[in-house]
């Protein structure tokens, strides 16, 4: 297919009205999930993965993914307006964020945001679009031993970035790792650890889980917080930032917008990542580092480029190779999955009317986007007032019928609670819930290309290395990433970042 | 490192014990041959391993600091209170029916956990169930149990 016909492919696929209504719809949920404190976009995207079982794959993963880019937007307001992170990805917004809403500048504030988002993403929708062939491509002579050291490697990475203690990342991993064990093994078909639970057999489901340790636990820590939000009042006017905010805001666009699409497509990257790599080499950058802090304009712009970005940039590995580099990319791989339609390299030449056709609706809802953050701004003020005590029954009750939905089953509300309470208690005590949720997803995958590799080499280690160079590269850099924090000096600066992440 | 991680990390410690016990049973195969239990017994294995790492690392580690209290000064009675209305909503799920079921629970988190007036209480509880009843049954064609309901109706 050459170009024209690819992007026409796209067009065509896009610009159904059937398509172009859920695109809608899966923007302005993401625009609220976004908004709305207490629940992100990996708990979203589990409860409405249901609702999908009845559209076309196509349809169903442009409305995922439009959720999930539309709650990188919608999470800025929050950041901006109460000080508190909508979504974890832009906590580093709240910081100059805030500062500005307080100086009477919160309008030019969620101005560059909505316009910076929307200039990374249609940024990071071209790169996809010229990427994404490539690494597909690349992948097609990938065995077993280059996509099991992958997985080590995007584990790592995880691991390394996302937790201040790696012990518990590793053992959280690993924990993961077992979870996926559950129901038939994945060669010879004997179940494991299901203990005569049918509701086991096909393994424990990947939204019942999510929606556990990332929506009912989230709700349990909300509400036995004791201190109350105040929405800050202030008139919301002047949304089109100034010339010298744009000529402030320019380069920090830009700097985020690559530094997001590479941080994104590494696993473990992601939005979070992101964001708070963009502020620290924005103030780097700044001739004045003493405003960050104090409302500068760049703090803002920088970072909520960075995260949108970062979400176009955990597409190319998902769709090329299969691998999600974090929990809303799992959710996603499991949509494709269940949609009979498995992401990797075969996925572009196979279905390339799903590919661009969602690469086209990213254009569309990037631009919809927009057009709701900026002019309903008011609307998505007077949702951040419902209170949290009628806010919270209707999040709970969204997880029950998500959870129910998937397989009409009572057993997986009964999983989601168990795995409600453990993410509660993982999170009062310092372990994070996303190395064992992407080792979970990945599990299965690392264990059928591990025993395939030792079945073709007859049990020798030494074909993870010898005439395997990505498999040799990747295995290096995933040790090198689990050996840099018993260097003194990469230790305090990773606990520095680490402790700078935290909300 | 934190008092709690010498707690945990025995937790984590057994469960990966058992783990590699239930790994074992189901077994291990060789390396040229993996069987069930291959990548089970040694997870169960490595989580141990670092279970006792981690304990080491709590007990030998002094940090000087006056440690966080995790449940001081929290409401966590009202997080016990919402999961136990949850695990019962799951048992008397089938039974009552997706409609009664869901009408008690609303208004239970509604109503009994935060000071909140029974008109408001009833009036979320009802648009909410009907707007999901419209989504999910009628539109979505969800199947969810009628319970008492169905069989009063039917």
């Amino acid at each position: 297919m050459d170009f024209w016909s690819i992007i026409q492919t796209g067009f065509a696929t896009a610009f159904q009205p059937q398509n172009l209504l859920y695109c809608f719809i899966g923007v302005f949920i993401g625009t609220l999930i976004g908004v709305l404190p207490g629940i992100g976009p990996s708990g979203a995207l589990a409860i409405l993965l249901p609702t999908t079982f009845n559209i076309p794959a196509v349809s169903a993963i442009i409305m995922m993914t439009g959720i999930y880019y539309g709650a990188m937007y919608g999470g800025s307001t929050t950041s901006i307006l109460v000080n508190i992170p909508g979504e974890a990805a832009s906590v580093v917004t709240c910081i100059d964020g805030y500062k500005m809403a307080r100086q009477g500048r919160a309008g030019p504030a969620l101005g560059i945001a909505a316009f910076g988002s929307f200039i990374a993403g249609l940024a990071g929708i071209v790169f996809l679009a010229f990427l994404a062939p490539y690494v597909a491509n690349l992948a097609m002579d990938f065995g077993p031993p280059e996509y099991f050291s992958l997985m080590i490697l995007g584990l790592t990475l995880v691991i390394y970035l996302g937790s201040n203690s790696i012990i518990k990342a590793v053992m959280m991993a690993v924990v993961g790792i077992i979870l996926g064990c559950v129901g038939q093994d994945p060669i010879l078909a004997k179940p494991r650890l299901v203990y005569g639970f049918d509701a086991l057999w096909d393994g424990l489901g990947l939204p019942p889980v999510i929606m556990g340790l990332f929506g009912i636990s989230e709700v349990l820590l909300n509400l036995e917080r004791t201190e109350k939000v105040d929405v800050y009042k202030t008139k919301l006017k002047g949304f089109l930032p100034s010339w010298e905010d744009w000529r402030l805001s320019a380069l920090p666009i830009a700097r985020g917008t690559v530094l997001g699409f590479m941080l994104g497509v590494l696993p473990g990257g992601g939005a979070i990542v992101a964001s708070f790599a963009s502020y620290a080499v924005e103030k780097k950058f700044s001739r004045h580092p003493e405003t960050f802090g104090n409302g500068a304009i760049e703090g803002v712009a920088g970072p909520e480029s960075a995260n949108n970005a970062a979400t176009m940039g955990g597409l190319v590995p998902l769709l090329t190779l299969g691998i999600p580099t974090n929990v809303a990319m799992a959710m996603m791989l499991a949509a494709l999955m269940i949609h009979g339609t498995p992401p990797g390299p075969l996925l572009i030449q196979n279905h390339p009317d799903l590919f661009w056709g969602i690469v086209i609706s990213m254009v569309v809802g990037n631009m919809a986007l927009l057009g709701l953050n900026l002019p309903l701004i008011g609307m998505w003020v007077k949702v951040l007032k419902v209170p949290y005590k009628i806010l919270f029954p209707l999040i709970l009750l969204f997880c029950l019928i998500g959870a129910f939905s998937v397989n009409s089953l009572v057993a997986d509300i009964v999983i989601m609670l168990i795995f409600g309470c453990l993410g509660y208690l993982m999170k009062k005590y310092g372990y994070d819930a996303a190395p064992m949720m992407l080792a979970f997803v990945l599990g299965p995958m690392v264990e059928i290309n591990l025993r395939q590799a030792l079945m073709i080499s007859k049990g020798k280690f030494s074909i993870f290395v010898v005439h395997h160079p990505i498999s040799l590269v990747c295995l290096l850099v995933a040790l090198l990433f689990l050996l840099l924090p018993l260097v003194p000096s990469f230790k305090k600066k990773r606990e520095k970042i680490i402790l700078e992440e935290e909300p | 490192m934190t008092r709690h991680d010498r707690y945990t990390s025995l937790i984590w410690g057994l469960f990966g014990l058992y783990v590699a016990f239930e790994g074992w049973r189901l077994q291990l195969g060789s390396v040229h041959q993996p069987k069930s239990g291959f990548i089970v017994f040694w997870a169960g294995m490595i989580l141990f391993g670092l279970s006792v790492i981690l304990f080491l690392k709590a007990v030998l580690t002094k940090t000087g600091e006056e440690e966080k209290h995790l449940w001081k000064g929290k409401d966590w009675p009202k997080g016990v209170k919402v999961m136990a209305a949850l695990f019962a909503y799951a048992v008397v799920f089938r039974l009552a029916g997706f409609l009664v079921s869901t009408f008690f629970l609303l208004l239970f988190l509604l109503k009994g956990l935060e000071p909140q007036r029974w008109r408001v209480a009833i009036a979320v509880t009802v648009v909410t169930i009907a707007v999901c009843y419209l989504v999910f049954v009628v539109f979505l064609e969800s199947q969810f149990p009628a319970g008492i309901l169905g069989k009063i109706f039917s």
